[in-house]
This record gives C-alpha cells, structure tokens and sequence, in this order.
C-alpha cells in the first residue's frame, strides 16, 4: 500500500499548487521533453540533467512535495534498473571504447553502464516532475485542465467532457475501492485466508477471495451511481456552468515561459549538438 | 476462555498528519458464556476493540489476552497461534454479505473451515449444520450466494463463520440494514447460540437490543471506556448524552415506576407480561 501514496496530492498553499492546472500540464510536457532531448556526450548530458535535476529539487522543497516518496520510488523501480543495466552490458552500443573490468573475453564498457544510468537518471526525473505535477495539483483540477486541452476535439464529436467526467470518477473512487479492499481482507482474514504468507496456491485463491467481492461492489456502486446521476438528469452534452473557474494568472505566465525557456535552451544544446565542458575549455570529454 | 483487555491503547496511521487514537487505555474483561454488547455512538471505537479480539489489529501500546494468547504490539506474529485464534474468535463484519465470492452457497460456508484445515467431509457436514442454525435448507445449497435476498446473504456469511466452531462469536451490527422480521430472526439465532453455550459479542447501537436481548454491556465513547455493567444498570448512565437513544419501553416502566407502579425492567421484552404486571398493579390499588 506503500507505493500508492507516490504522487498522491498533498494539500499544502504553494506557489506551485496554487498555479494553474492546465500550465502546470504543458510545463510539464515541456519539461519532459527536456530531460528526454539527447545532447553531445555523457558528461554534457549528466551536467544540463544535473542543474535541471537540483532546480527541481529546490523547487520540490518549496512546494512541500515529499523527497522521502520520490527516494521510495527508485525502490519500486528497482527490476527495472537491474533490467536496463544487464541489457546495456550486454548489447555493446556505439564509440565503447573505455572498458571497465573484463571476465574472461567479454568486456563490460563504462559507456553502457553510463548509458543505463543515463536512462535511469532520465527516468528518475520523469517520476519526479510527474510527482511535482500529481503532489501539487488536486485530481480534479487535472482533469478540467485535461479537459481543457480536449476541448478543441470537441468539433470532431470527441467526448471531451465524457472522458474527463470518467477521469474524475476513477479518481474520486480509488479511496473508496481501497478502503473496501481493506475491509474484505479483514473479513476473509477472519475466516482464515493469510494474505501475506503461504504457497502460490494459497496466494492465488487468497486473492480471488478478495477480487471478486470487489468486483460485485463495485458493479453495485457504479450502478447505484449511474442511478442517482439520471436520476438528477445528468446530461454530458448538456452546457454546464463551473463553480470553480481556471484563471491564467501572471504567475502562470511566468512559469510557464521559465519551463519554455528552459526547454527551447536544451533543444537549442541538442540541435546544435554542443559540447558544453568544450565551451569552458575542457576539451576530451566522454 | 475470556477477553481481557489491559491498557489497550490503538491509534490508527502513527506518526502521521492523520493520527487518530481510536481507543485510549481500556481495561476490560470478558467473561466467558456471556451475552455481551458493546456499545457507543458512531466513532467511539466499538469495531476496532473487536478487531483485536481476533487478531486483525494489534494494540499500539497495552496487552489483549483472548484465552491464552497474548496480543501485543511486539512485530513478530507466530502465524499458527493467529491462525488458532482466528478458528476460536469468529468475527462476522458488518454487511458481511460483502464478503460471499464462491459459485454455491455451500462452498462459500466450507470457506472458512477449509481455511482452519479441516478435512473436505467434516467442513460439508459443518457447513450444512450452520446453514440449517440460520434457517436455510437444502434447496439453497448448490444456489450461488449472489442470487440471494439481502438477508438471506447476510445468513450465509454468518453460516460462514459459525462452520468454523467458534467459541466467540463477535458480531458488528448484525441487524443493520435488514427488514425488522430478518433482524429478529437474527437476534433468535444469537439467543440460541448463546444458550447453547456460546459467547456472543454483539456491536450496536440499538439500545432496543441492549434492553431486551442482552447480559452485560460494555459502553464506549470517544474511545474510552464508560462503564462495564449489567444490561439494566447501564441505563444509569446518561445515554443521551453519549448519542444514544433509550428505549420507549424502558421510558414507559421507568415513568410508570416513578407514578408509584412497582414493575420489573426486565418485563419490557414482553408486552403480554407487561400489560398483566400494570393490571395486577391496578387491581392490587383497588382491593
């Protein structure tokens, strides 16, 4: 259960939180395109990330979002990081020449292991600005600000409204279904299942013991709520009014041209392909 | 075979913006036999004290002895002894049709029993005896539990637990939700349990059930406990005060004792006796 408070929201009165929903999600985009643009070498790359990465942070610290549940993530990602790592091994990839330790006849490079951290590291902040975007931002904000940018669709018969009203529910129901979860485990604890010890067998009917009677609840909820909705004439086509308004505020503004900005310049680093340790004279640079 | 709770202090999510102390140091022994209700306003801590009579929560600080195992808030769990504990203290959940999930009613009753070890021929033949305690015949055996009337669910799930041979019972709001005949049928069922022998924790609310059905009342509030007394004694206390409703049967004796009538609490069940206890009362005025 551990794992399903990443990225949850954490009411706080940030700057951040208080930003609009929907430039927090085009910051968002703009940003991870940014940590996903190749550049020169490796050291170019881990120095662009490494300032990008400690902005971040600074700015994690100011919005309250939890260091600790960014840290437990790189745990929940750690097959990954195995994966990853034997593959590039592996797989010998373009200009190894640096070879780190031999067994025998094979050669492991310092190139593959710095293009699996390389990813790693990519991957690692990808969860970190997703976690700045989810800590910050109440669900459903996010989804009128999905909503928002699927309004244009609209012209094209696109549900717009309907995929974000579906959104919303599922968001609005994870507490629910897991508070029942928890309830249903303890019945059928009572009845002798042991969920956390015991053969794959006993695993797989202890689950099933709690699968299904999820399952029935929530068919039942999910009805009983179409229900009250029609009976109350819920229309998705219907023109609807909001009780809260997004508002673009300036600080929007400038957020958002600070992560523009920060994009257009790593772009700007890719495309020209600079070697950066190259401008401050230190030439030779993996 | 007794519950004795010393101390128990639970507090949920430790150490957190949400911390929430659910119980605060309760001392408590029950006695084996009994018919006992635990009783308090919502939120006063009545389903978490159950939840560590069989090992589903542990106390934060304190000691919970459910006959000779002791629960604490040591980590180390001896996963046998908890298995063994949850076999003597049956713990049916509110609504706990909710928790139904096999093809036929039958399995669904030899759930439990499977669960504890017990062999295939014996948990049938323990299945169909729980089913025909709580009145259900052989015609809704091989029928699947989710085709059945709310009631009739919420019977299953308790034939659920009573195949398992409890020797407590603890039930959380067994009525709630059913219609006043599945309700009553409910309370004979317990009646009978408990005269055969068997403990019976009860969780309410319904002060009607307190009045009528039960021995001894543990009262909460807050997560403290009140007061540990006899089912009349309890009505001492001053019940609206902790939310709940007392009785317009007990309103009724207490305010005709009080107009110089001399009649019996305990006569409140039965309104036959009643109404002859206030006619010989009237007729004794007269002579």
């Amino acid at each position: 259960m551990a794992s399903l408070t990443l990225g949850r929201y954490v009411p706080y009165s940030s700057f951040v939180h208080r930003l609009d929903p929907r430039q927090k999600i085009m910051s968002l985009i703009l940003l991870m395109v940014a940590i996903f643009m190749p550049l020169y070498n490796f050291s170019s790359t881990f120095f662009v990330m490494g300032i990008l990465f400690i902005l971040l942070l600074i700015l994690m610290a100011f919005s309250h979002v939890s260091l600790l549940s960014l840290l437990k993530s790189l745990r929940a990602m750690w097959f990954l990081i195995l994966f990853l790592m034997l593959i590039n091994v592996l797989v010998p990839i373009y200009g190894t020449e640096h070879i780190a330790f031999s067994i025998g006849n094979f050669h492991v490079y310092w190139e593959s292991i710095l293009q699996s951290l390389k990813i790693i590291f990519r991957l690692f902040m990808m969860i970190q600005v997703t976690m700045m975007l989810t800590a910050t931002t109440k669900p459903l904000d996010l989804t009128y600000g999905l909503e928002w940018y699927m309004s244009p669709l609209k012209i094209i018969r696109f549900p717009a409204h309907e995929i974000a009203m579906v959104i919303s529910i599922a968001l609005r129901f994870i507490p629910t279904l897991l508070d029942e979860a928890n309830r249903i485990m303890k019945a059928q604890a009572s009845r002798g299942v042991d969920f956390k010890h015991g053969s794959i067998k006993m695993k797989f009917k202890a689950v099933i013991a709690l699968i299904i009677p999820l399952f029935v609840s929530s068919f039942q909820r999910s009805e009983e709520l179409a229900n009250a909705m029609e009976a109350r004439n819920y229309d998705p086509r219907a023109k609807r009014s909001r009780y809260h308004l997004l508002r673009f505020h300036f600080l929007d503004l400038v957020s958002f041209l600070l992560c523009a900005g920060v994009m257009s310049f790593i772009i700007y680093l890719s495309v020209a392909n600079i070697d950066i340790f190259a401008q401050f004279g230190v030439y030779g640079t993996w | 075979m007794s519950i004795k709770c010393l101390d128990l202090t639970h507090t949920y999510q430790i150490k957190s913006p949400l911390e929430q102390e659910a119980l605060k140091n309760i001392n408590l022994t029950l006695e084996d036999g009994k018919y006992i209700a635990i009783v308090g306003h919502t939120g006063s801590g009545k389903s978490t004290l159950v939840e560590h009579f069989n090992g589903l929560l542990f106390p934060t600080s304190g000691e919970v002895h459910i006959d000779d195992y002791i629960s604490n808030n040591k980590k180390r769990k001896n996963k046998k002894e908890l298995l063994k504990l949850r076999e003597k203290v049956g713990l049916v959940f509110q609504f706990p049709e909710y928790q139904l999930f096999e093809e036929t009613v039958l399995k669904d009753v030899m759930f439990g029993p499977k669960n504890f070890k017990v062999d295939i021929e014996t948990a049938k033949n323990r299945a169909i005896e729980a089913l025909r305690q709580v009145g259900l015949d052989d015609s809704y055996f091989e029928r699947s539990p989710f085709e059945l009337s709310g009631g009739e669910k919420r019977r299953v799930a308790i034939a659920g637990i009573l195949a398992m041979e409890p020797k407590i019972l603890v039930l959380d709001e067994p009525t709630a939700g059913l219609d006043p005949l599945g309700a009553k049928e409910i309370l004979n069922l317990l009646k009978r349990l408990h005269e055969s022998g068997k403990t019976i924790i009860l969780v309410t609310h319904d002060m009607d059930i307190v009045l009528n059905e039960v021995e001894d009342v543990v009262l909460l509030k807050d997560g403290q406990l009140i007061r540990h007394a006899d089912h009349i004694k309890i009505f001492e206390e001053n019940l609206e005060d902790l939310s709940l409703e007392v009785p317009v049967s007990y309103k009724f004796i207490t305010s005709l004792n009080e107009h110089g009538y001399h009649l019996d609490v305990k006569d409140s069940k039965d309104v036959l006796k009643l109404a002859k206890s206030i006619k010989e009362e009237i007729d004794s005025w007269r002579r």
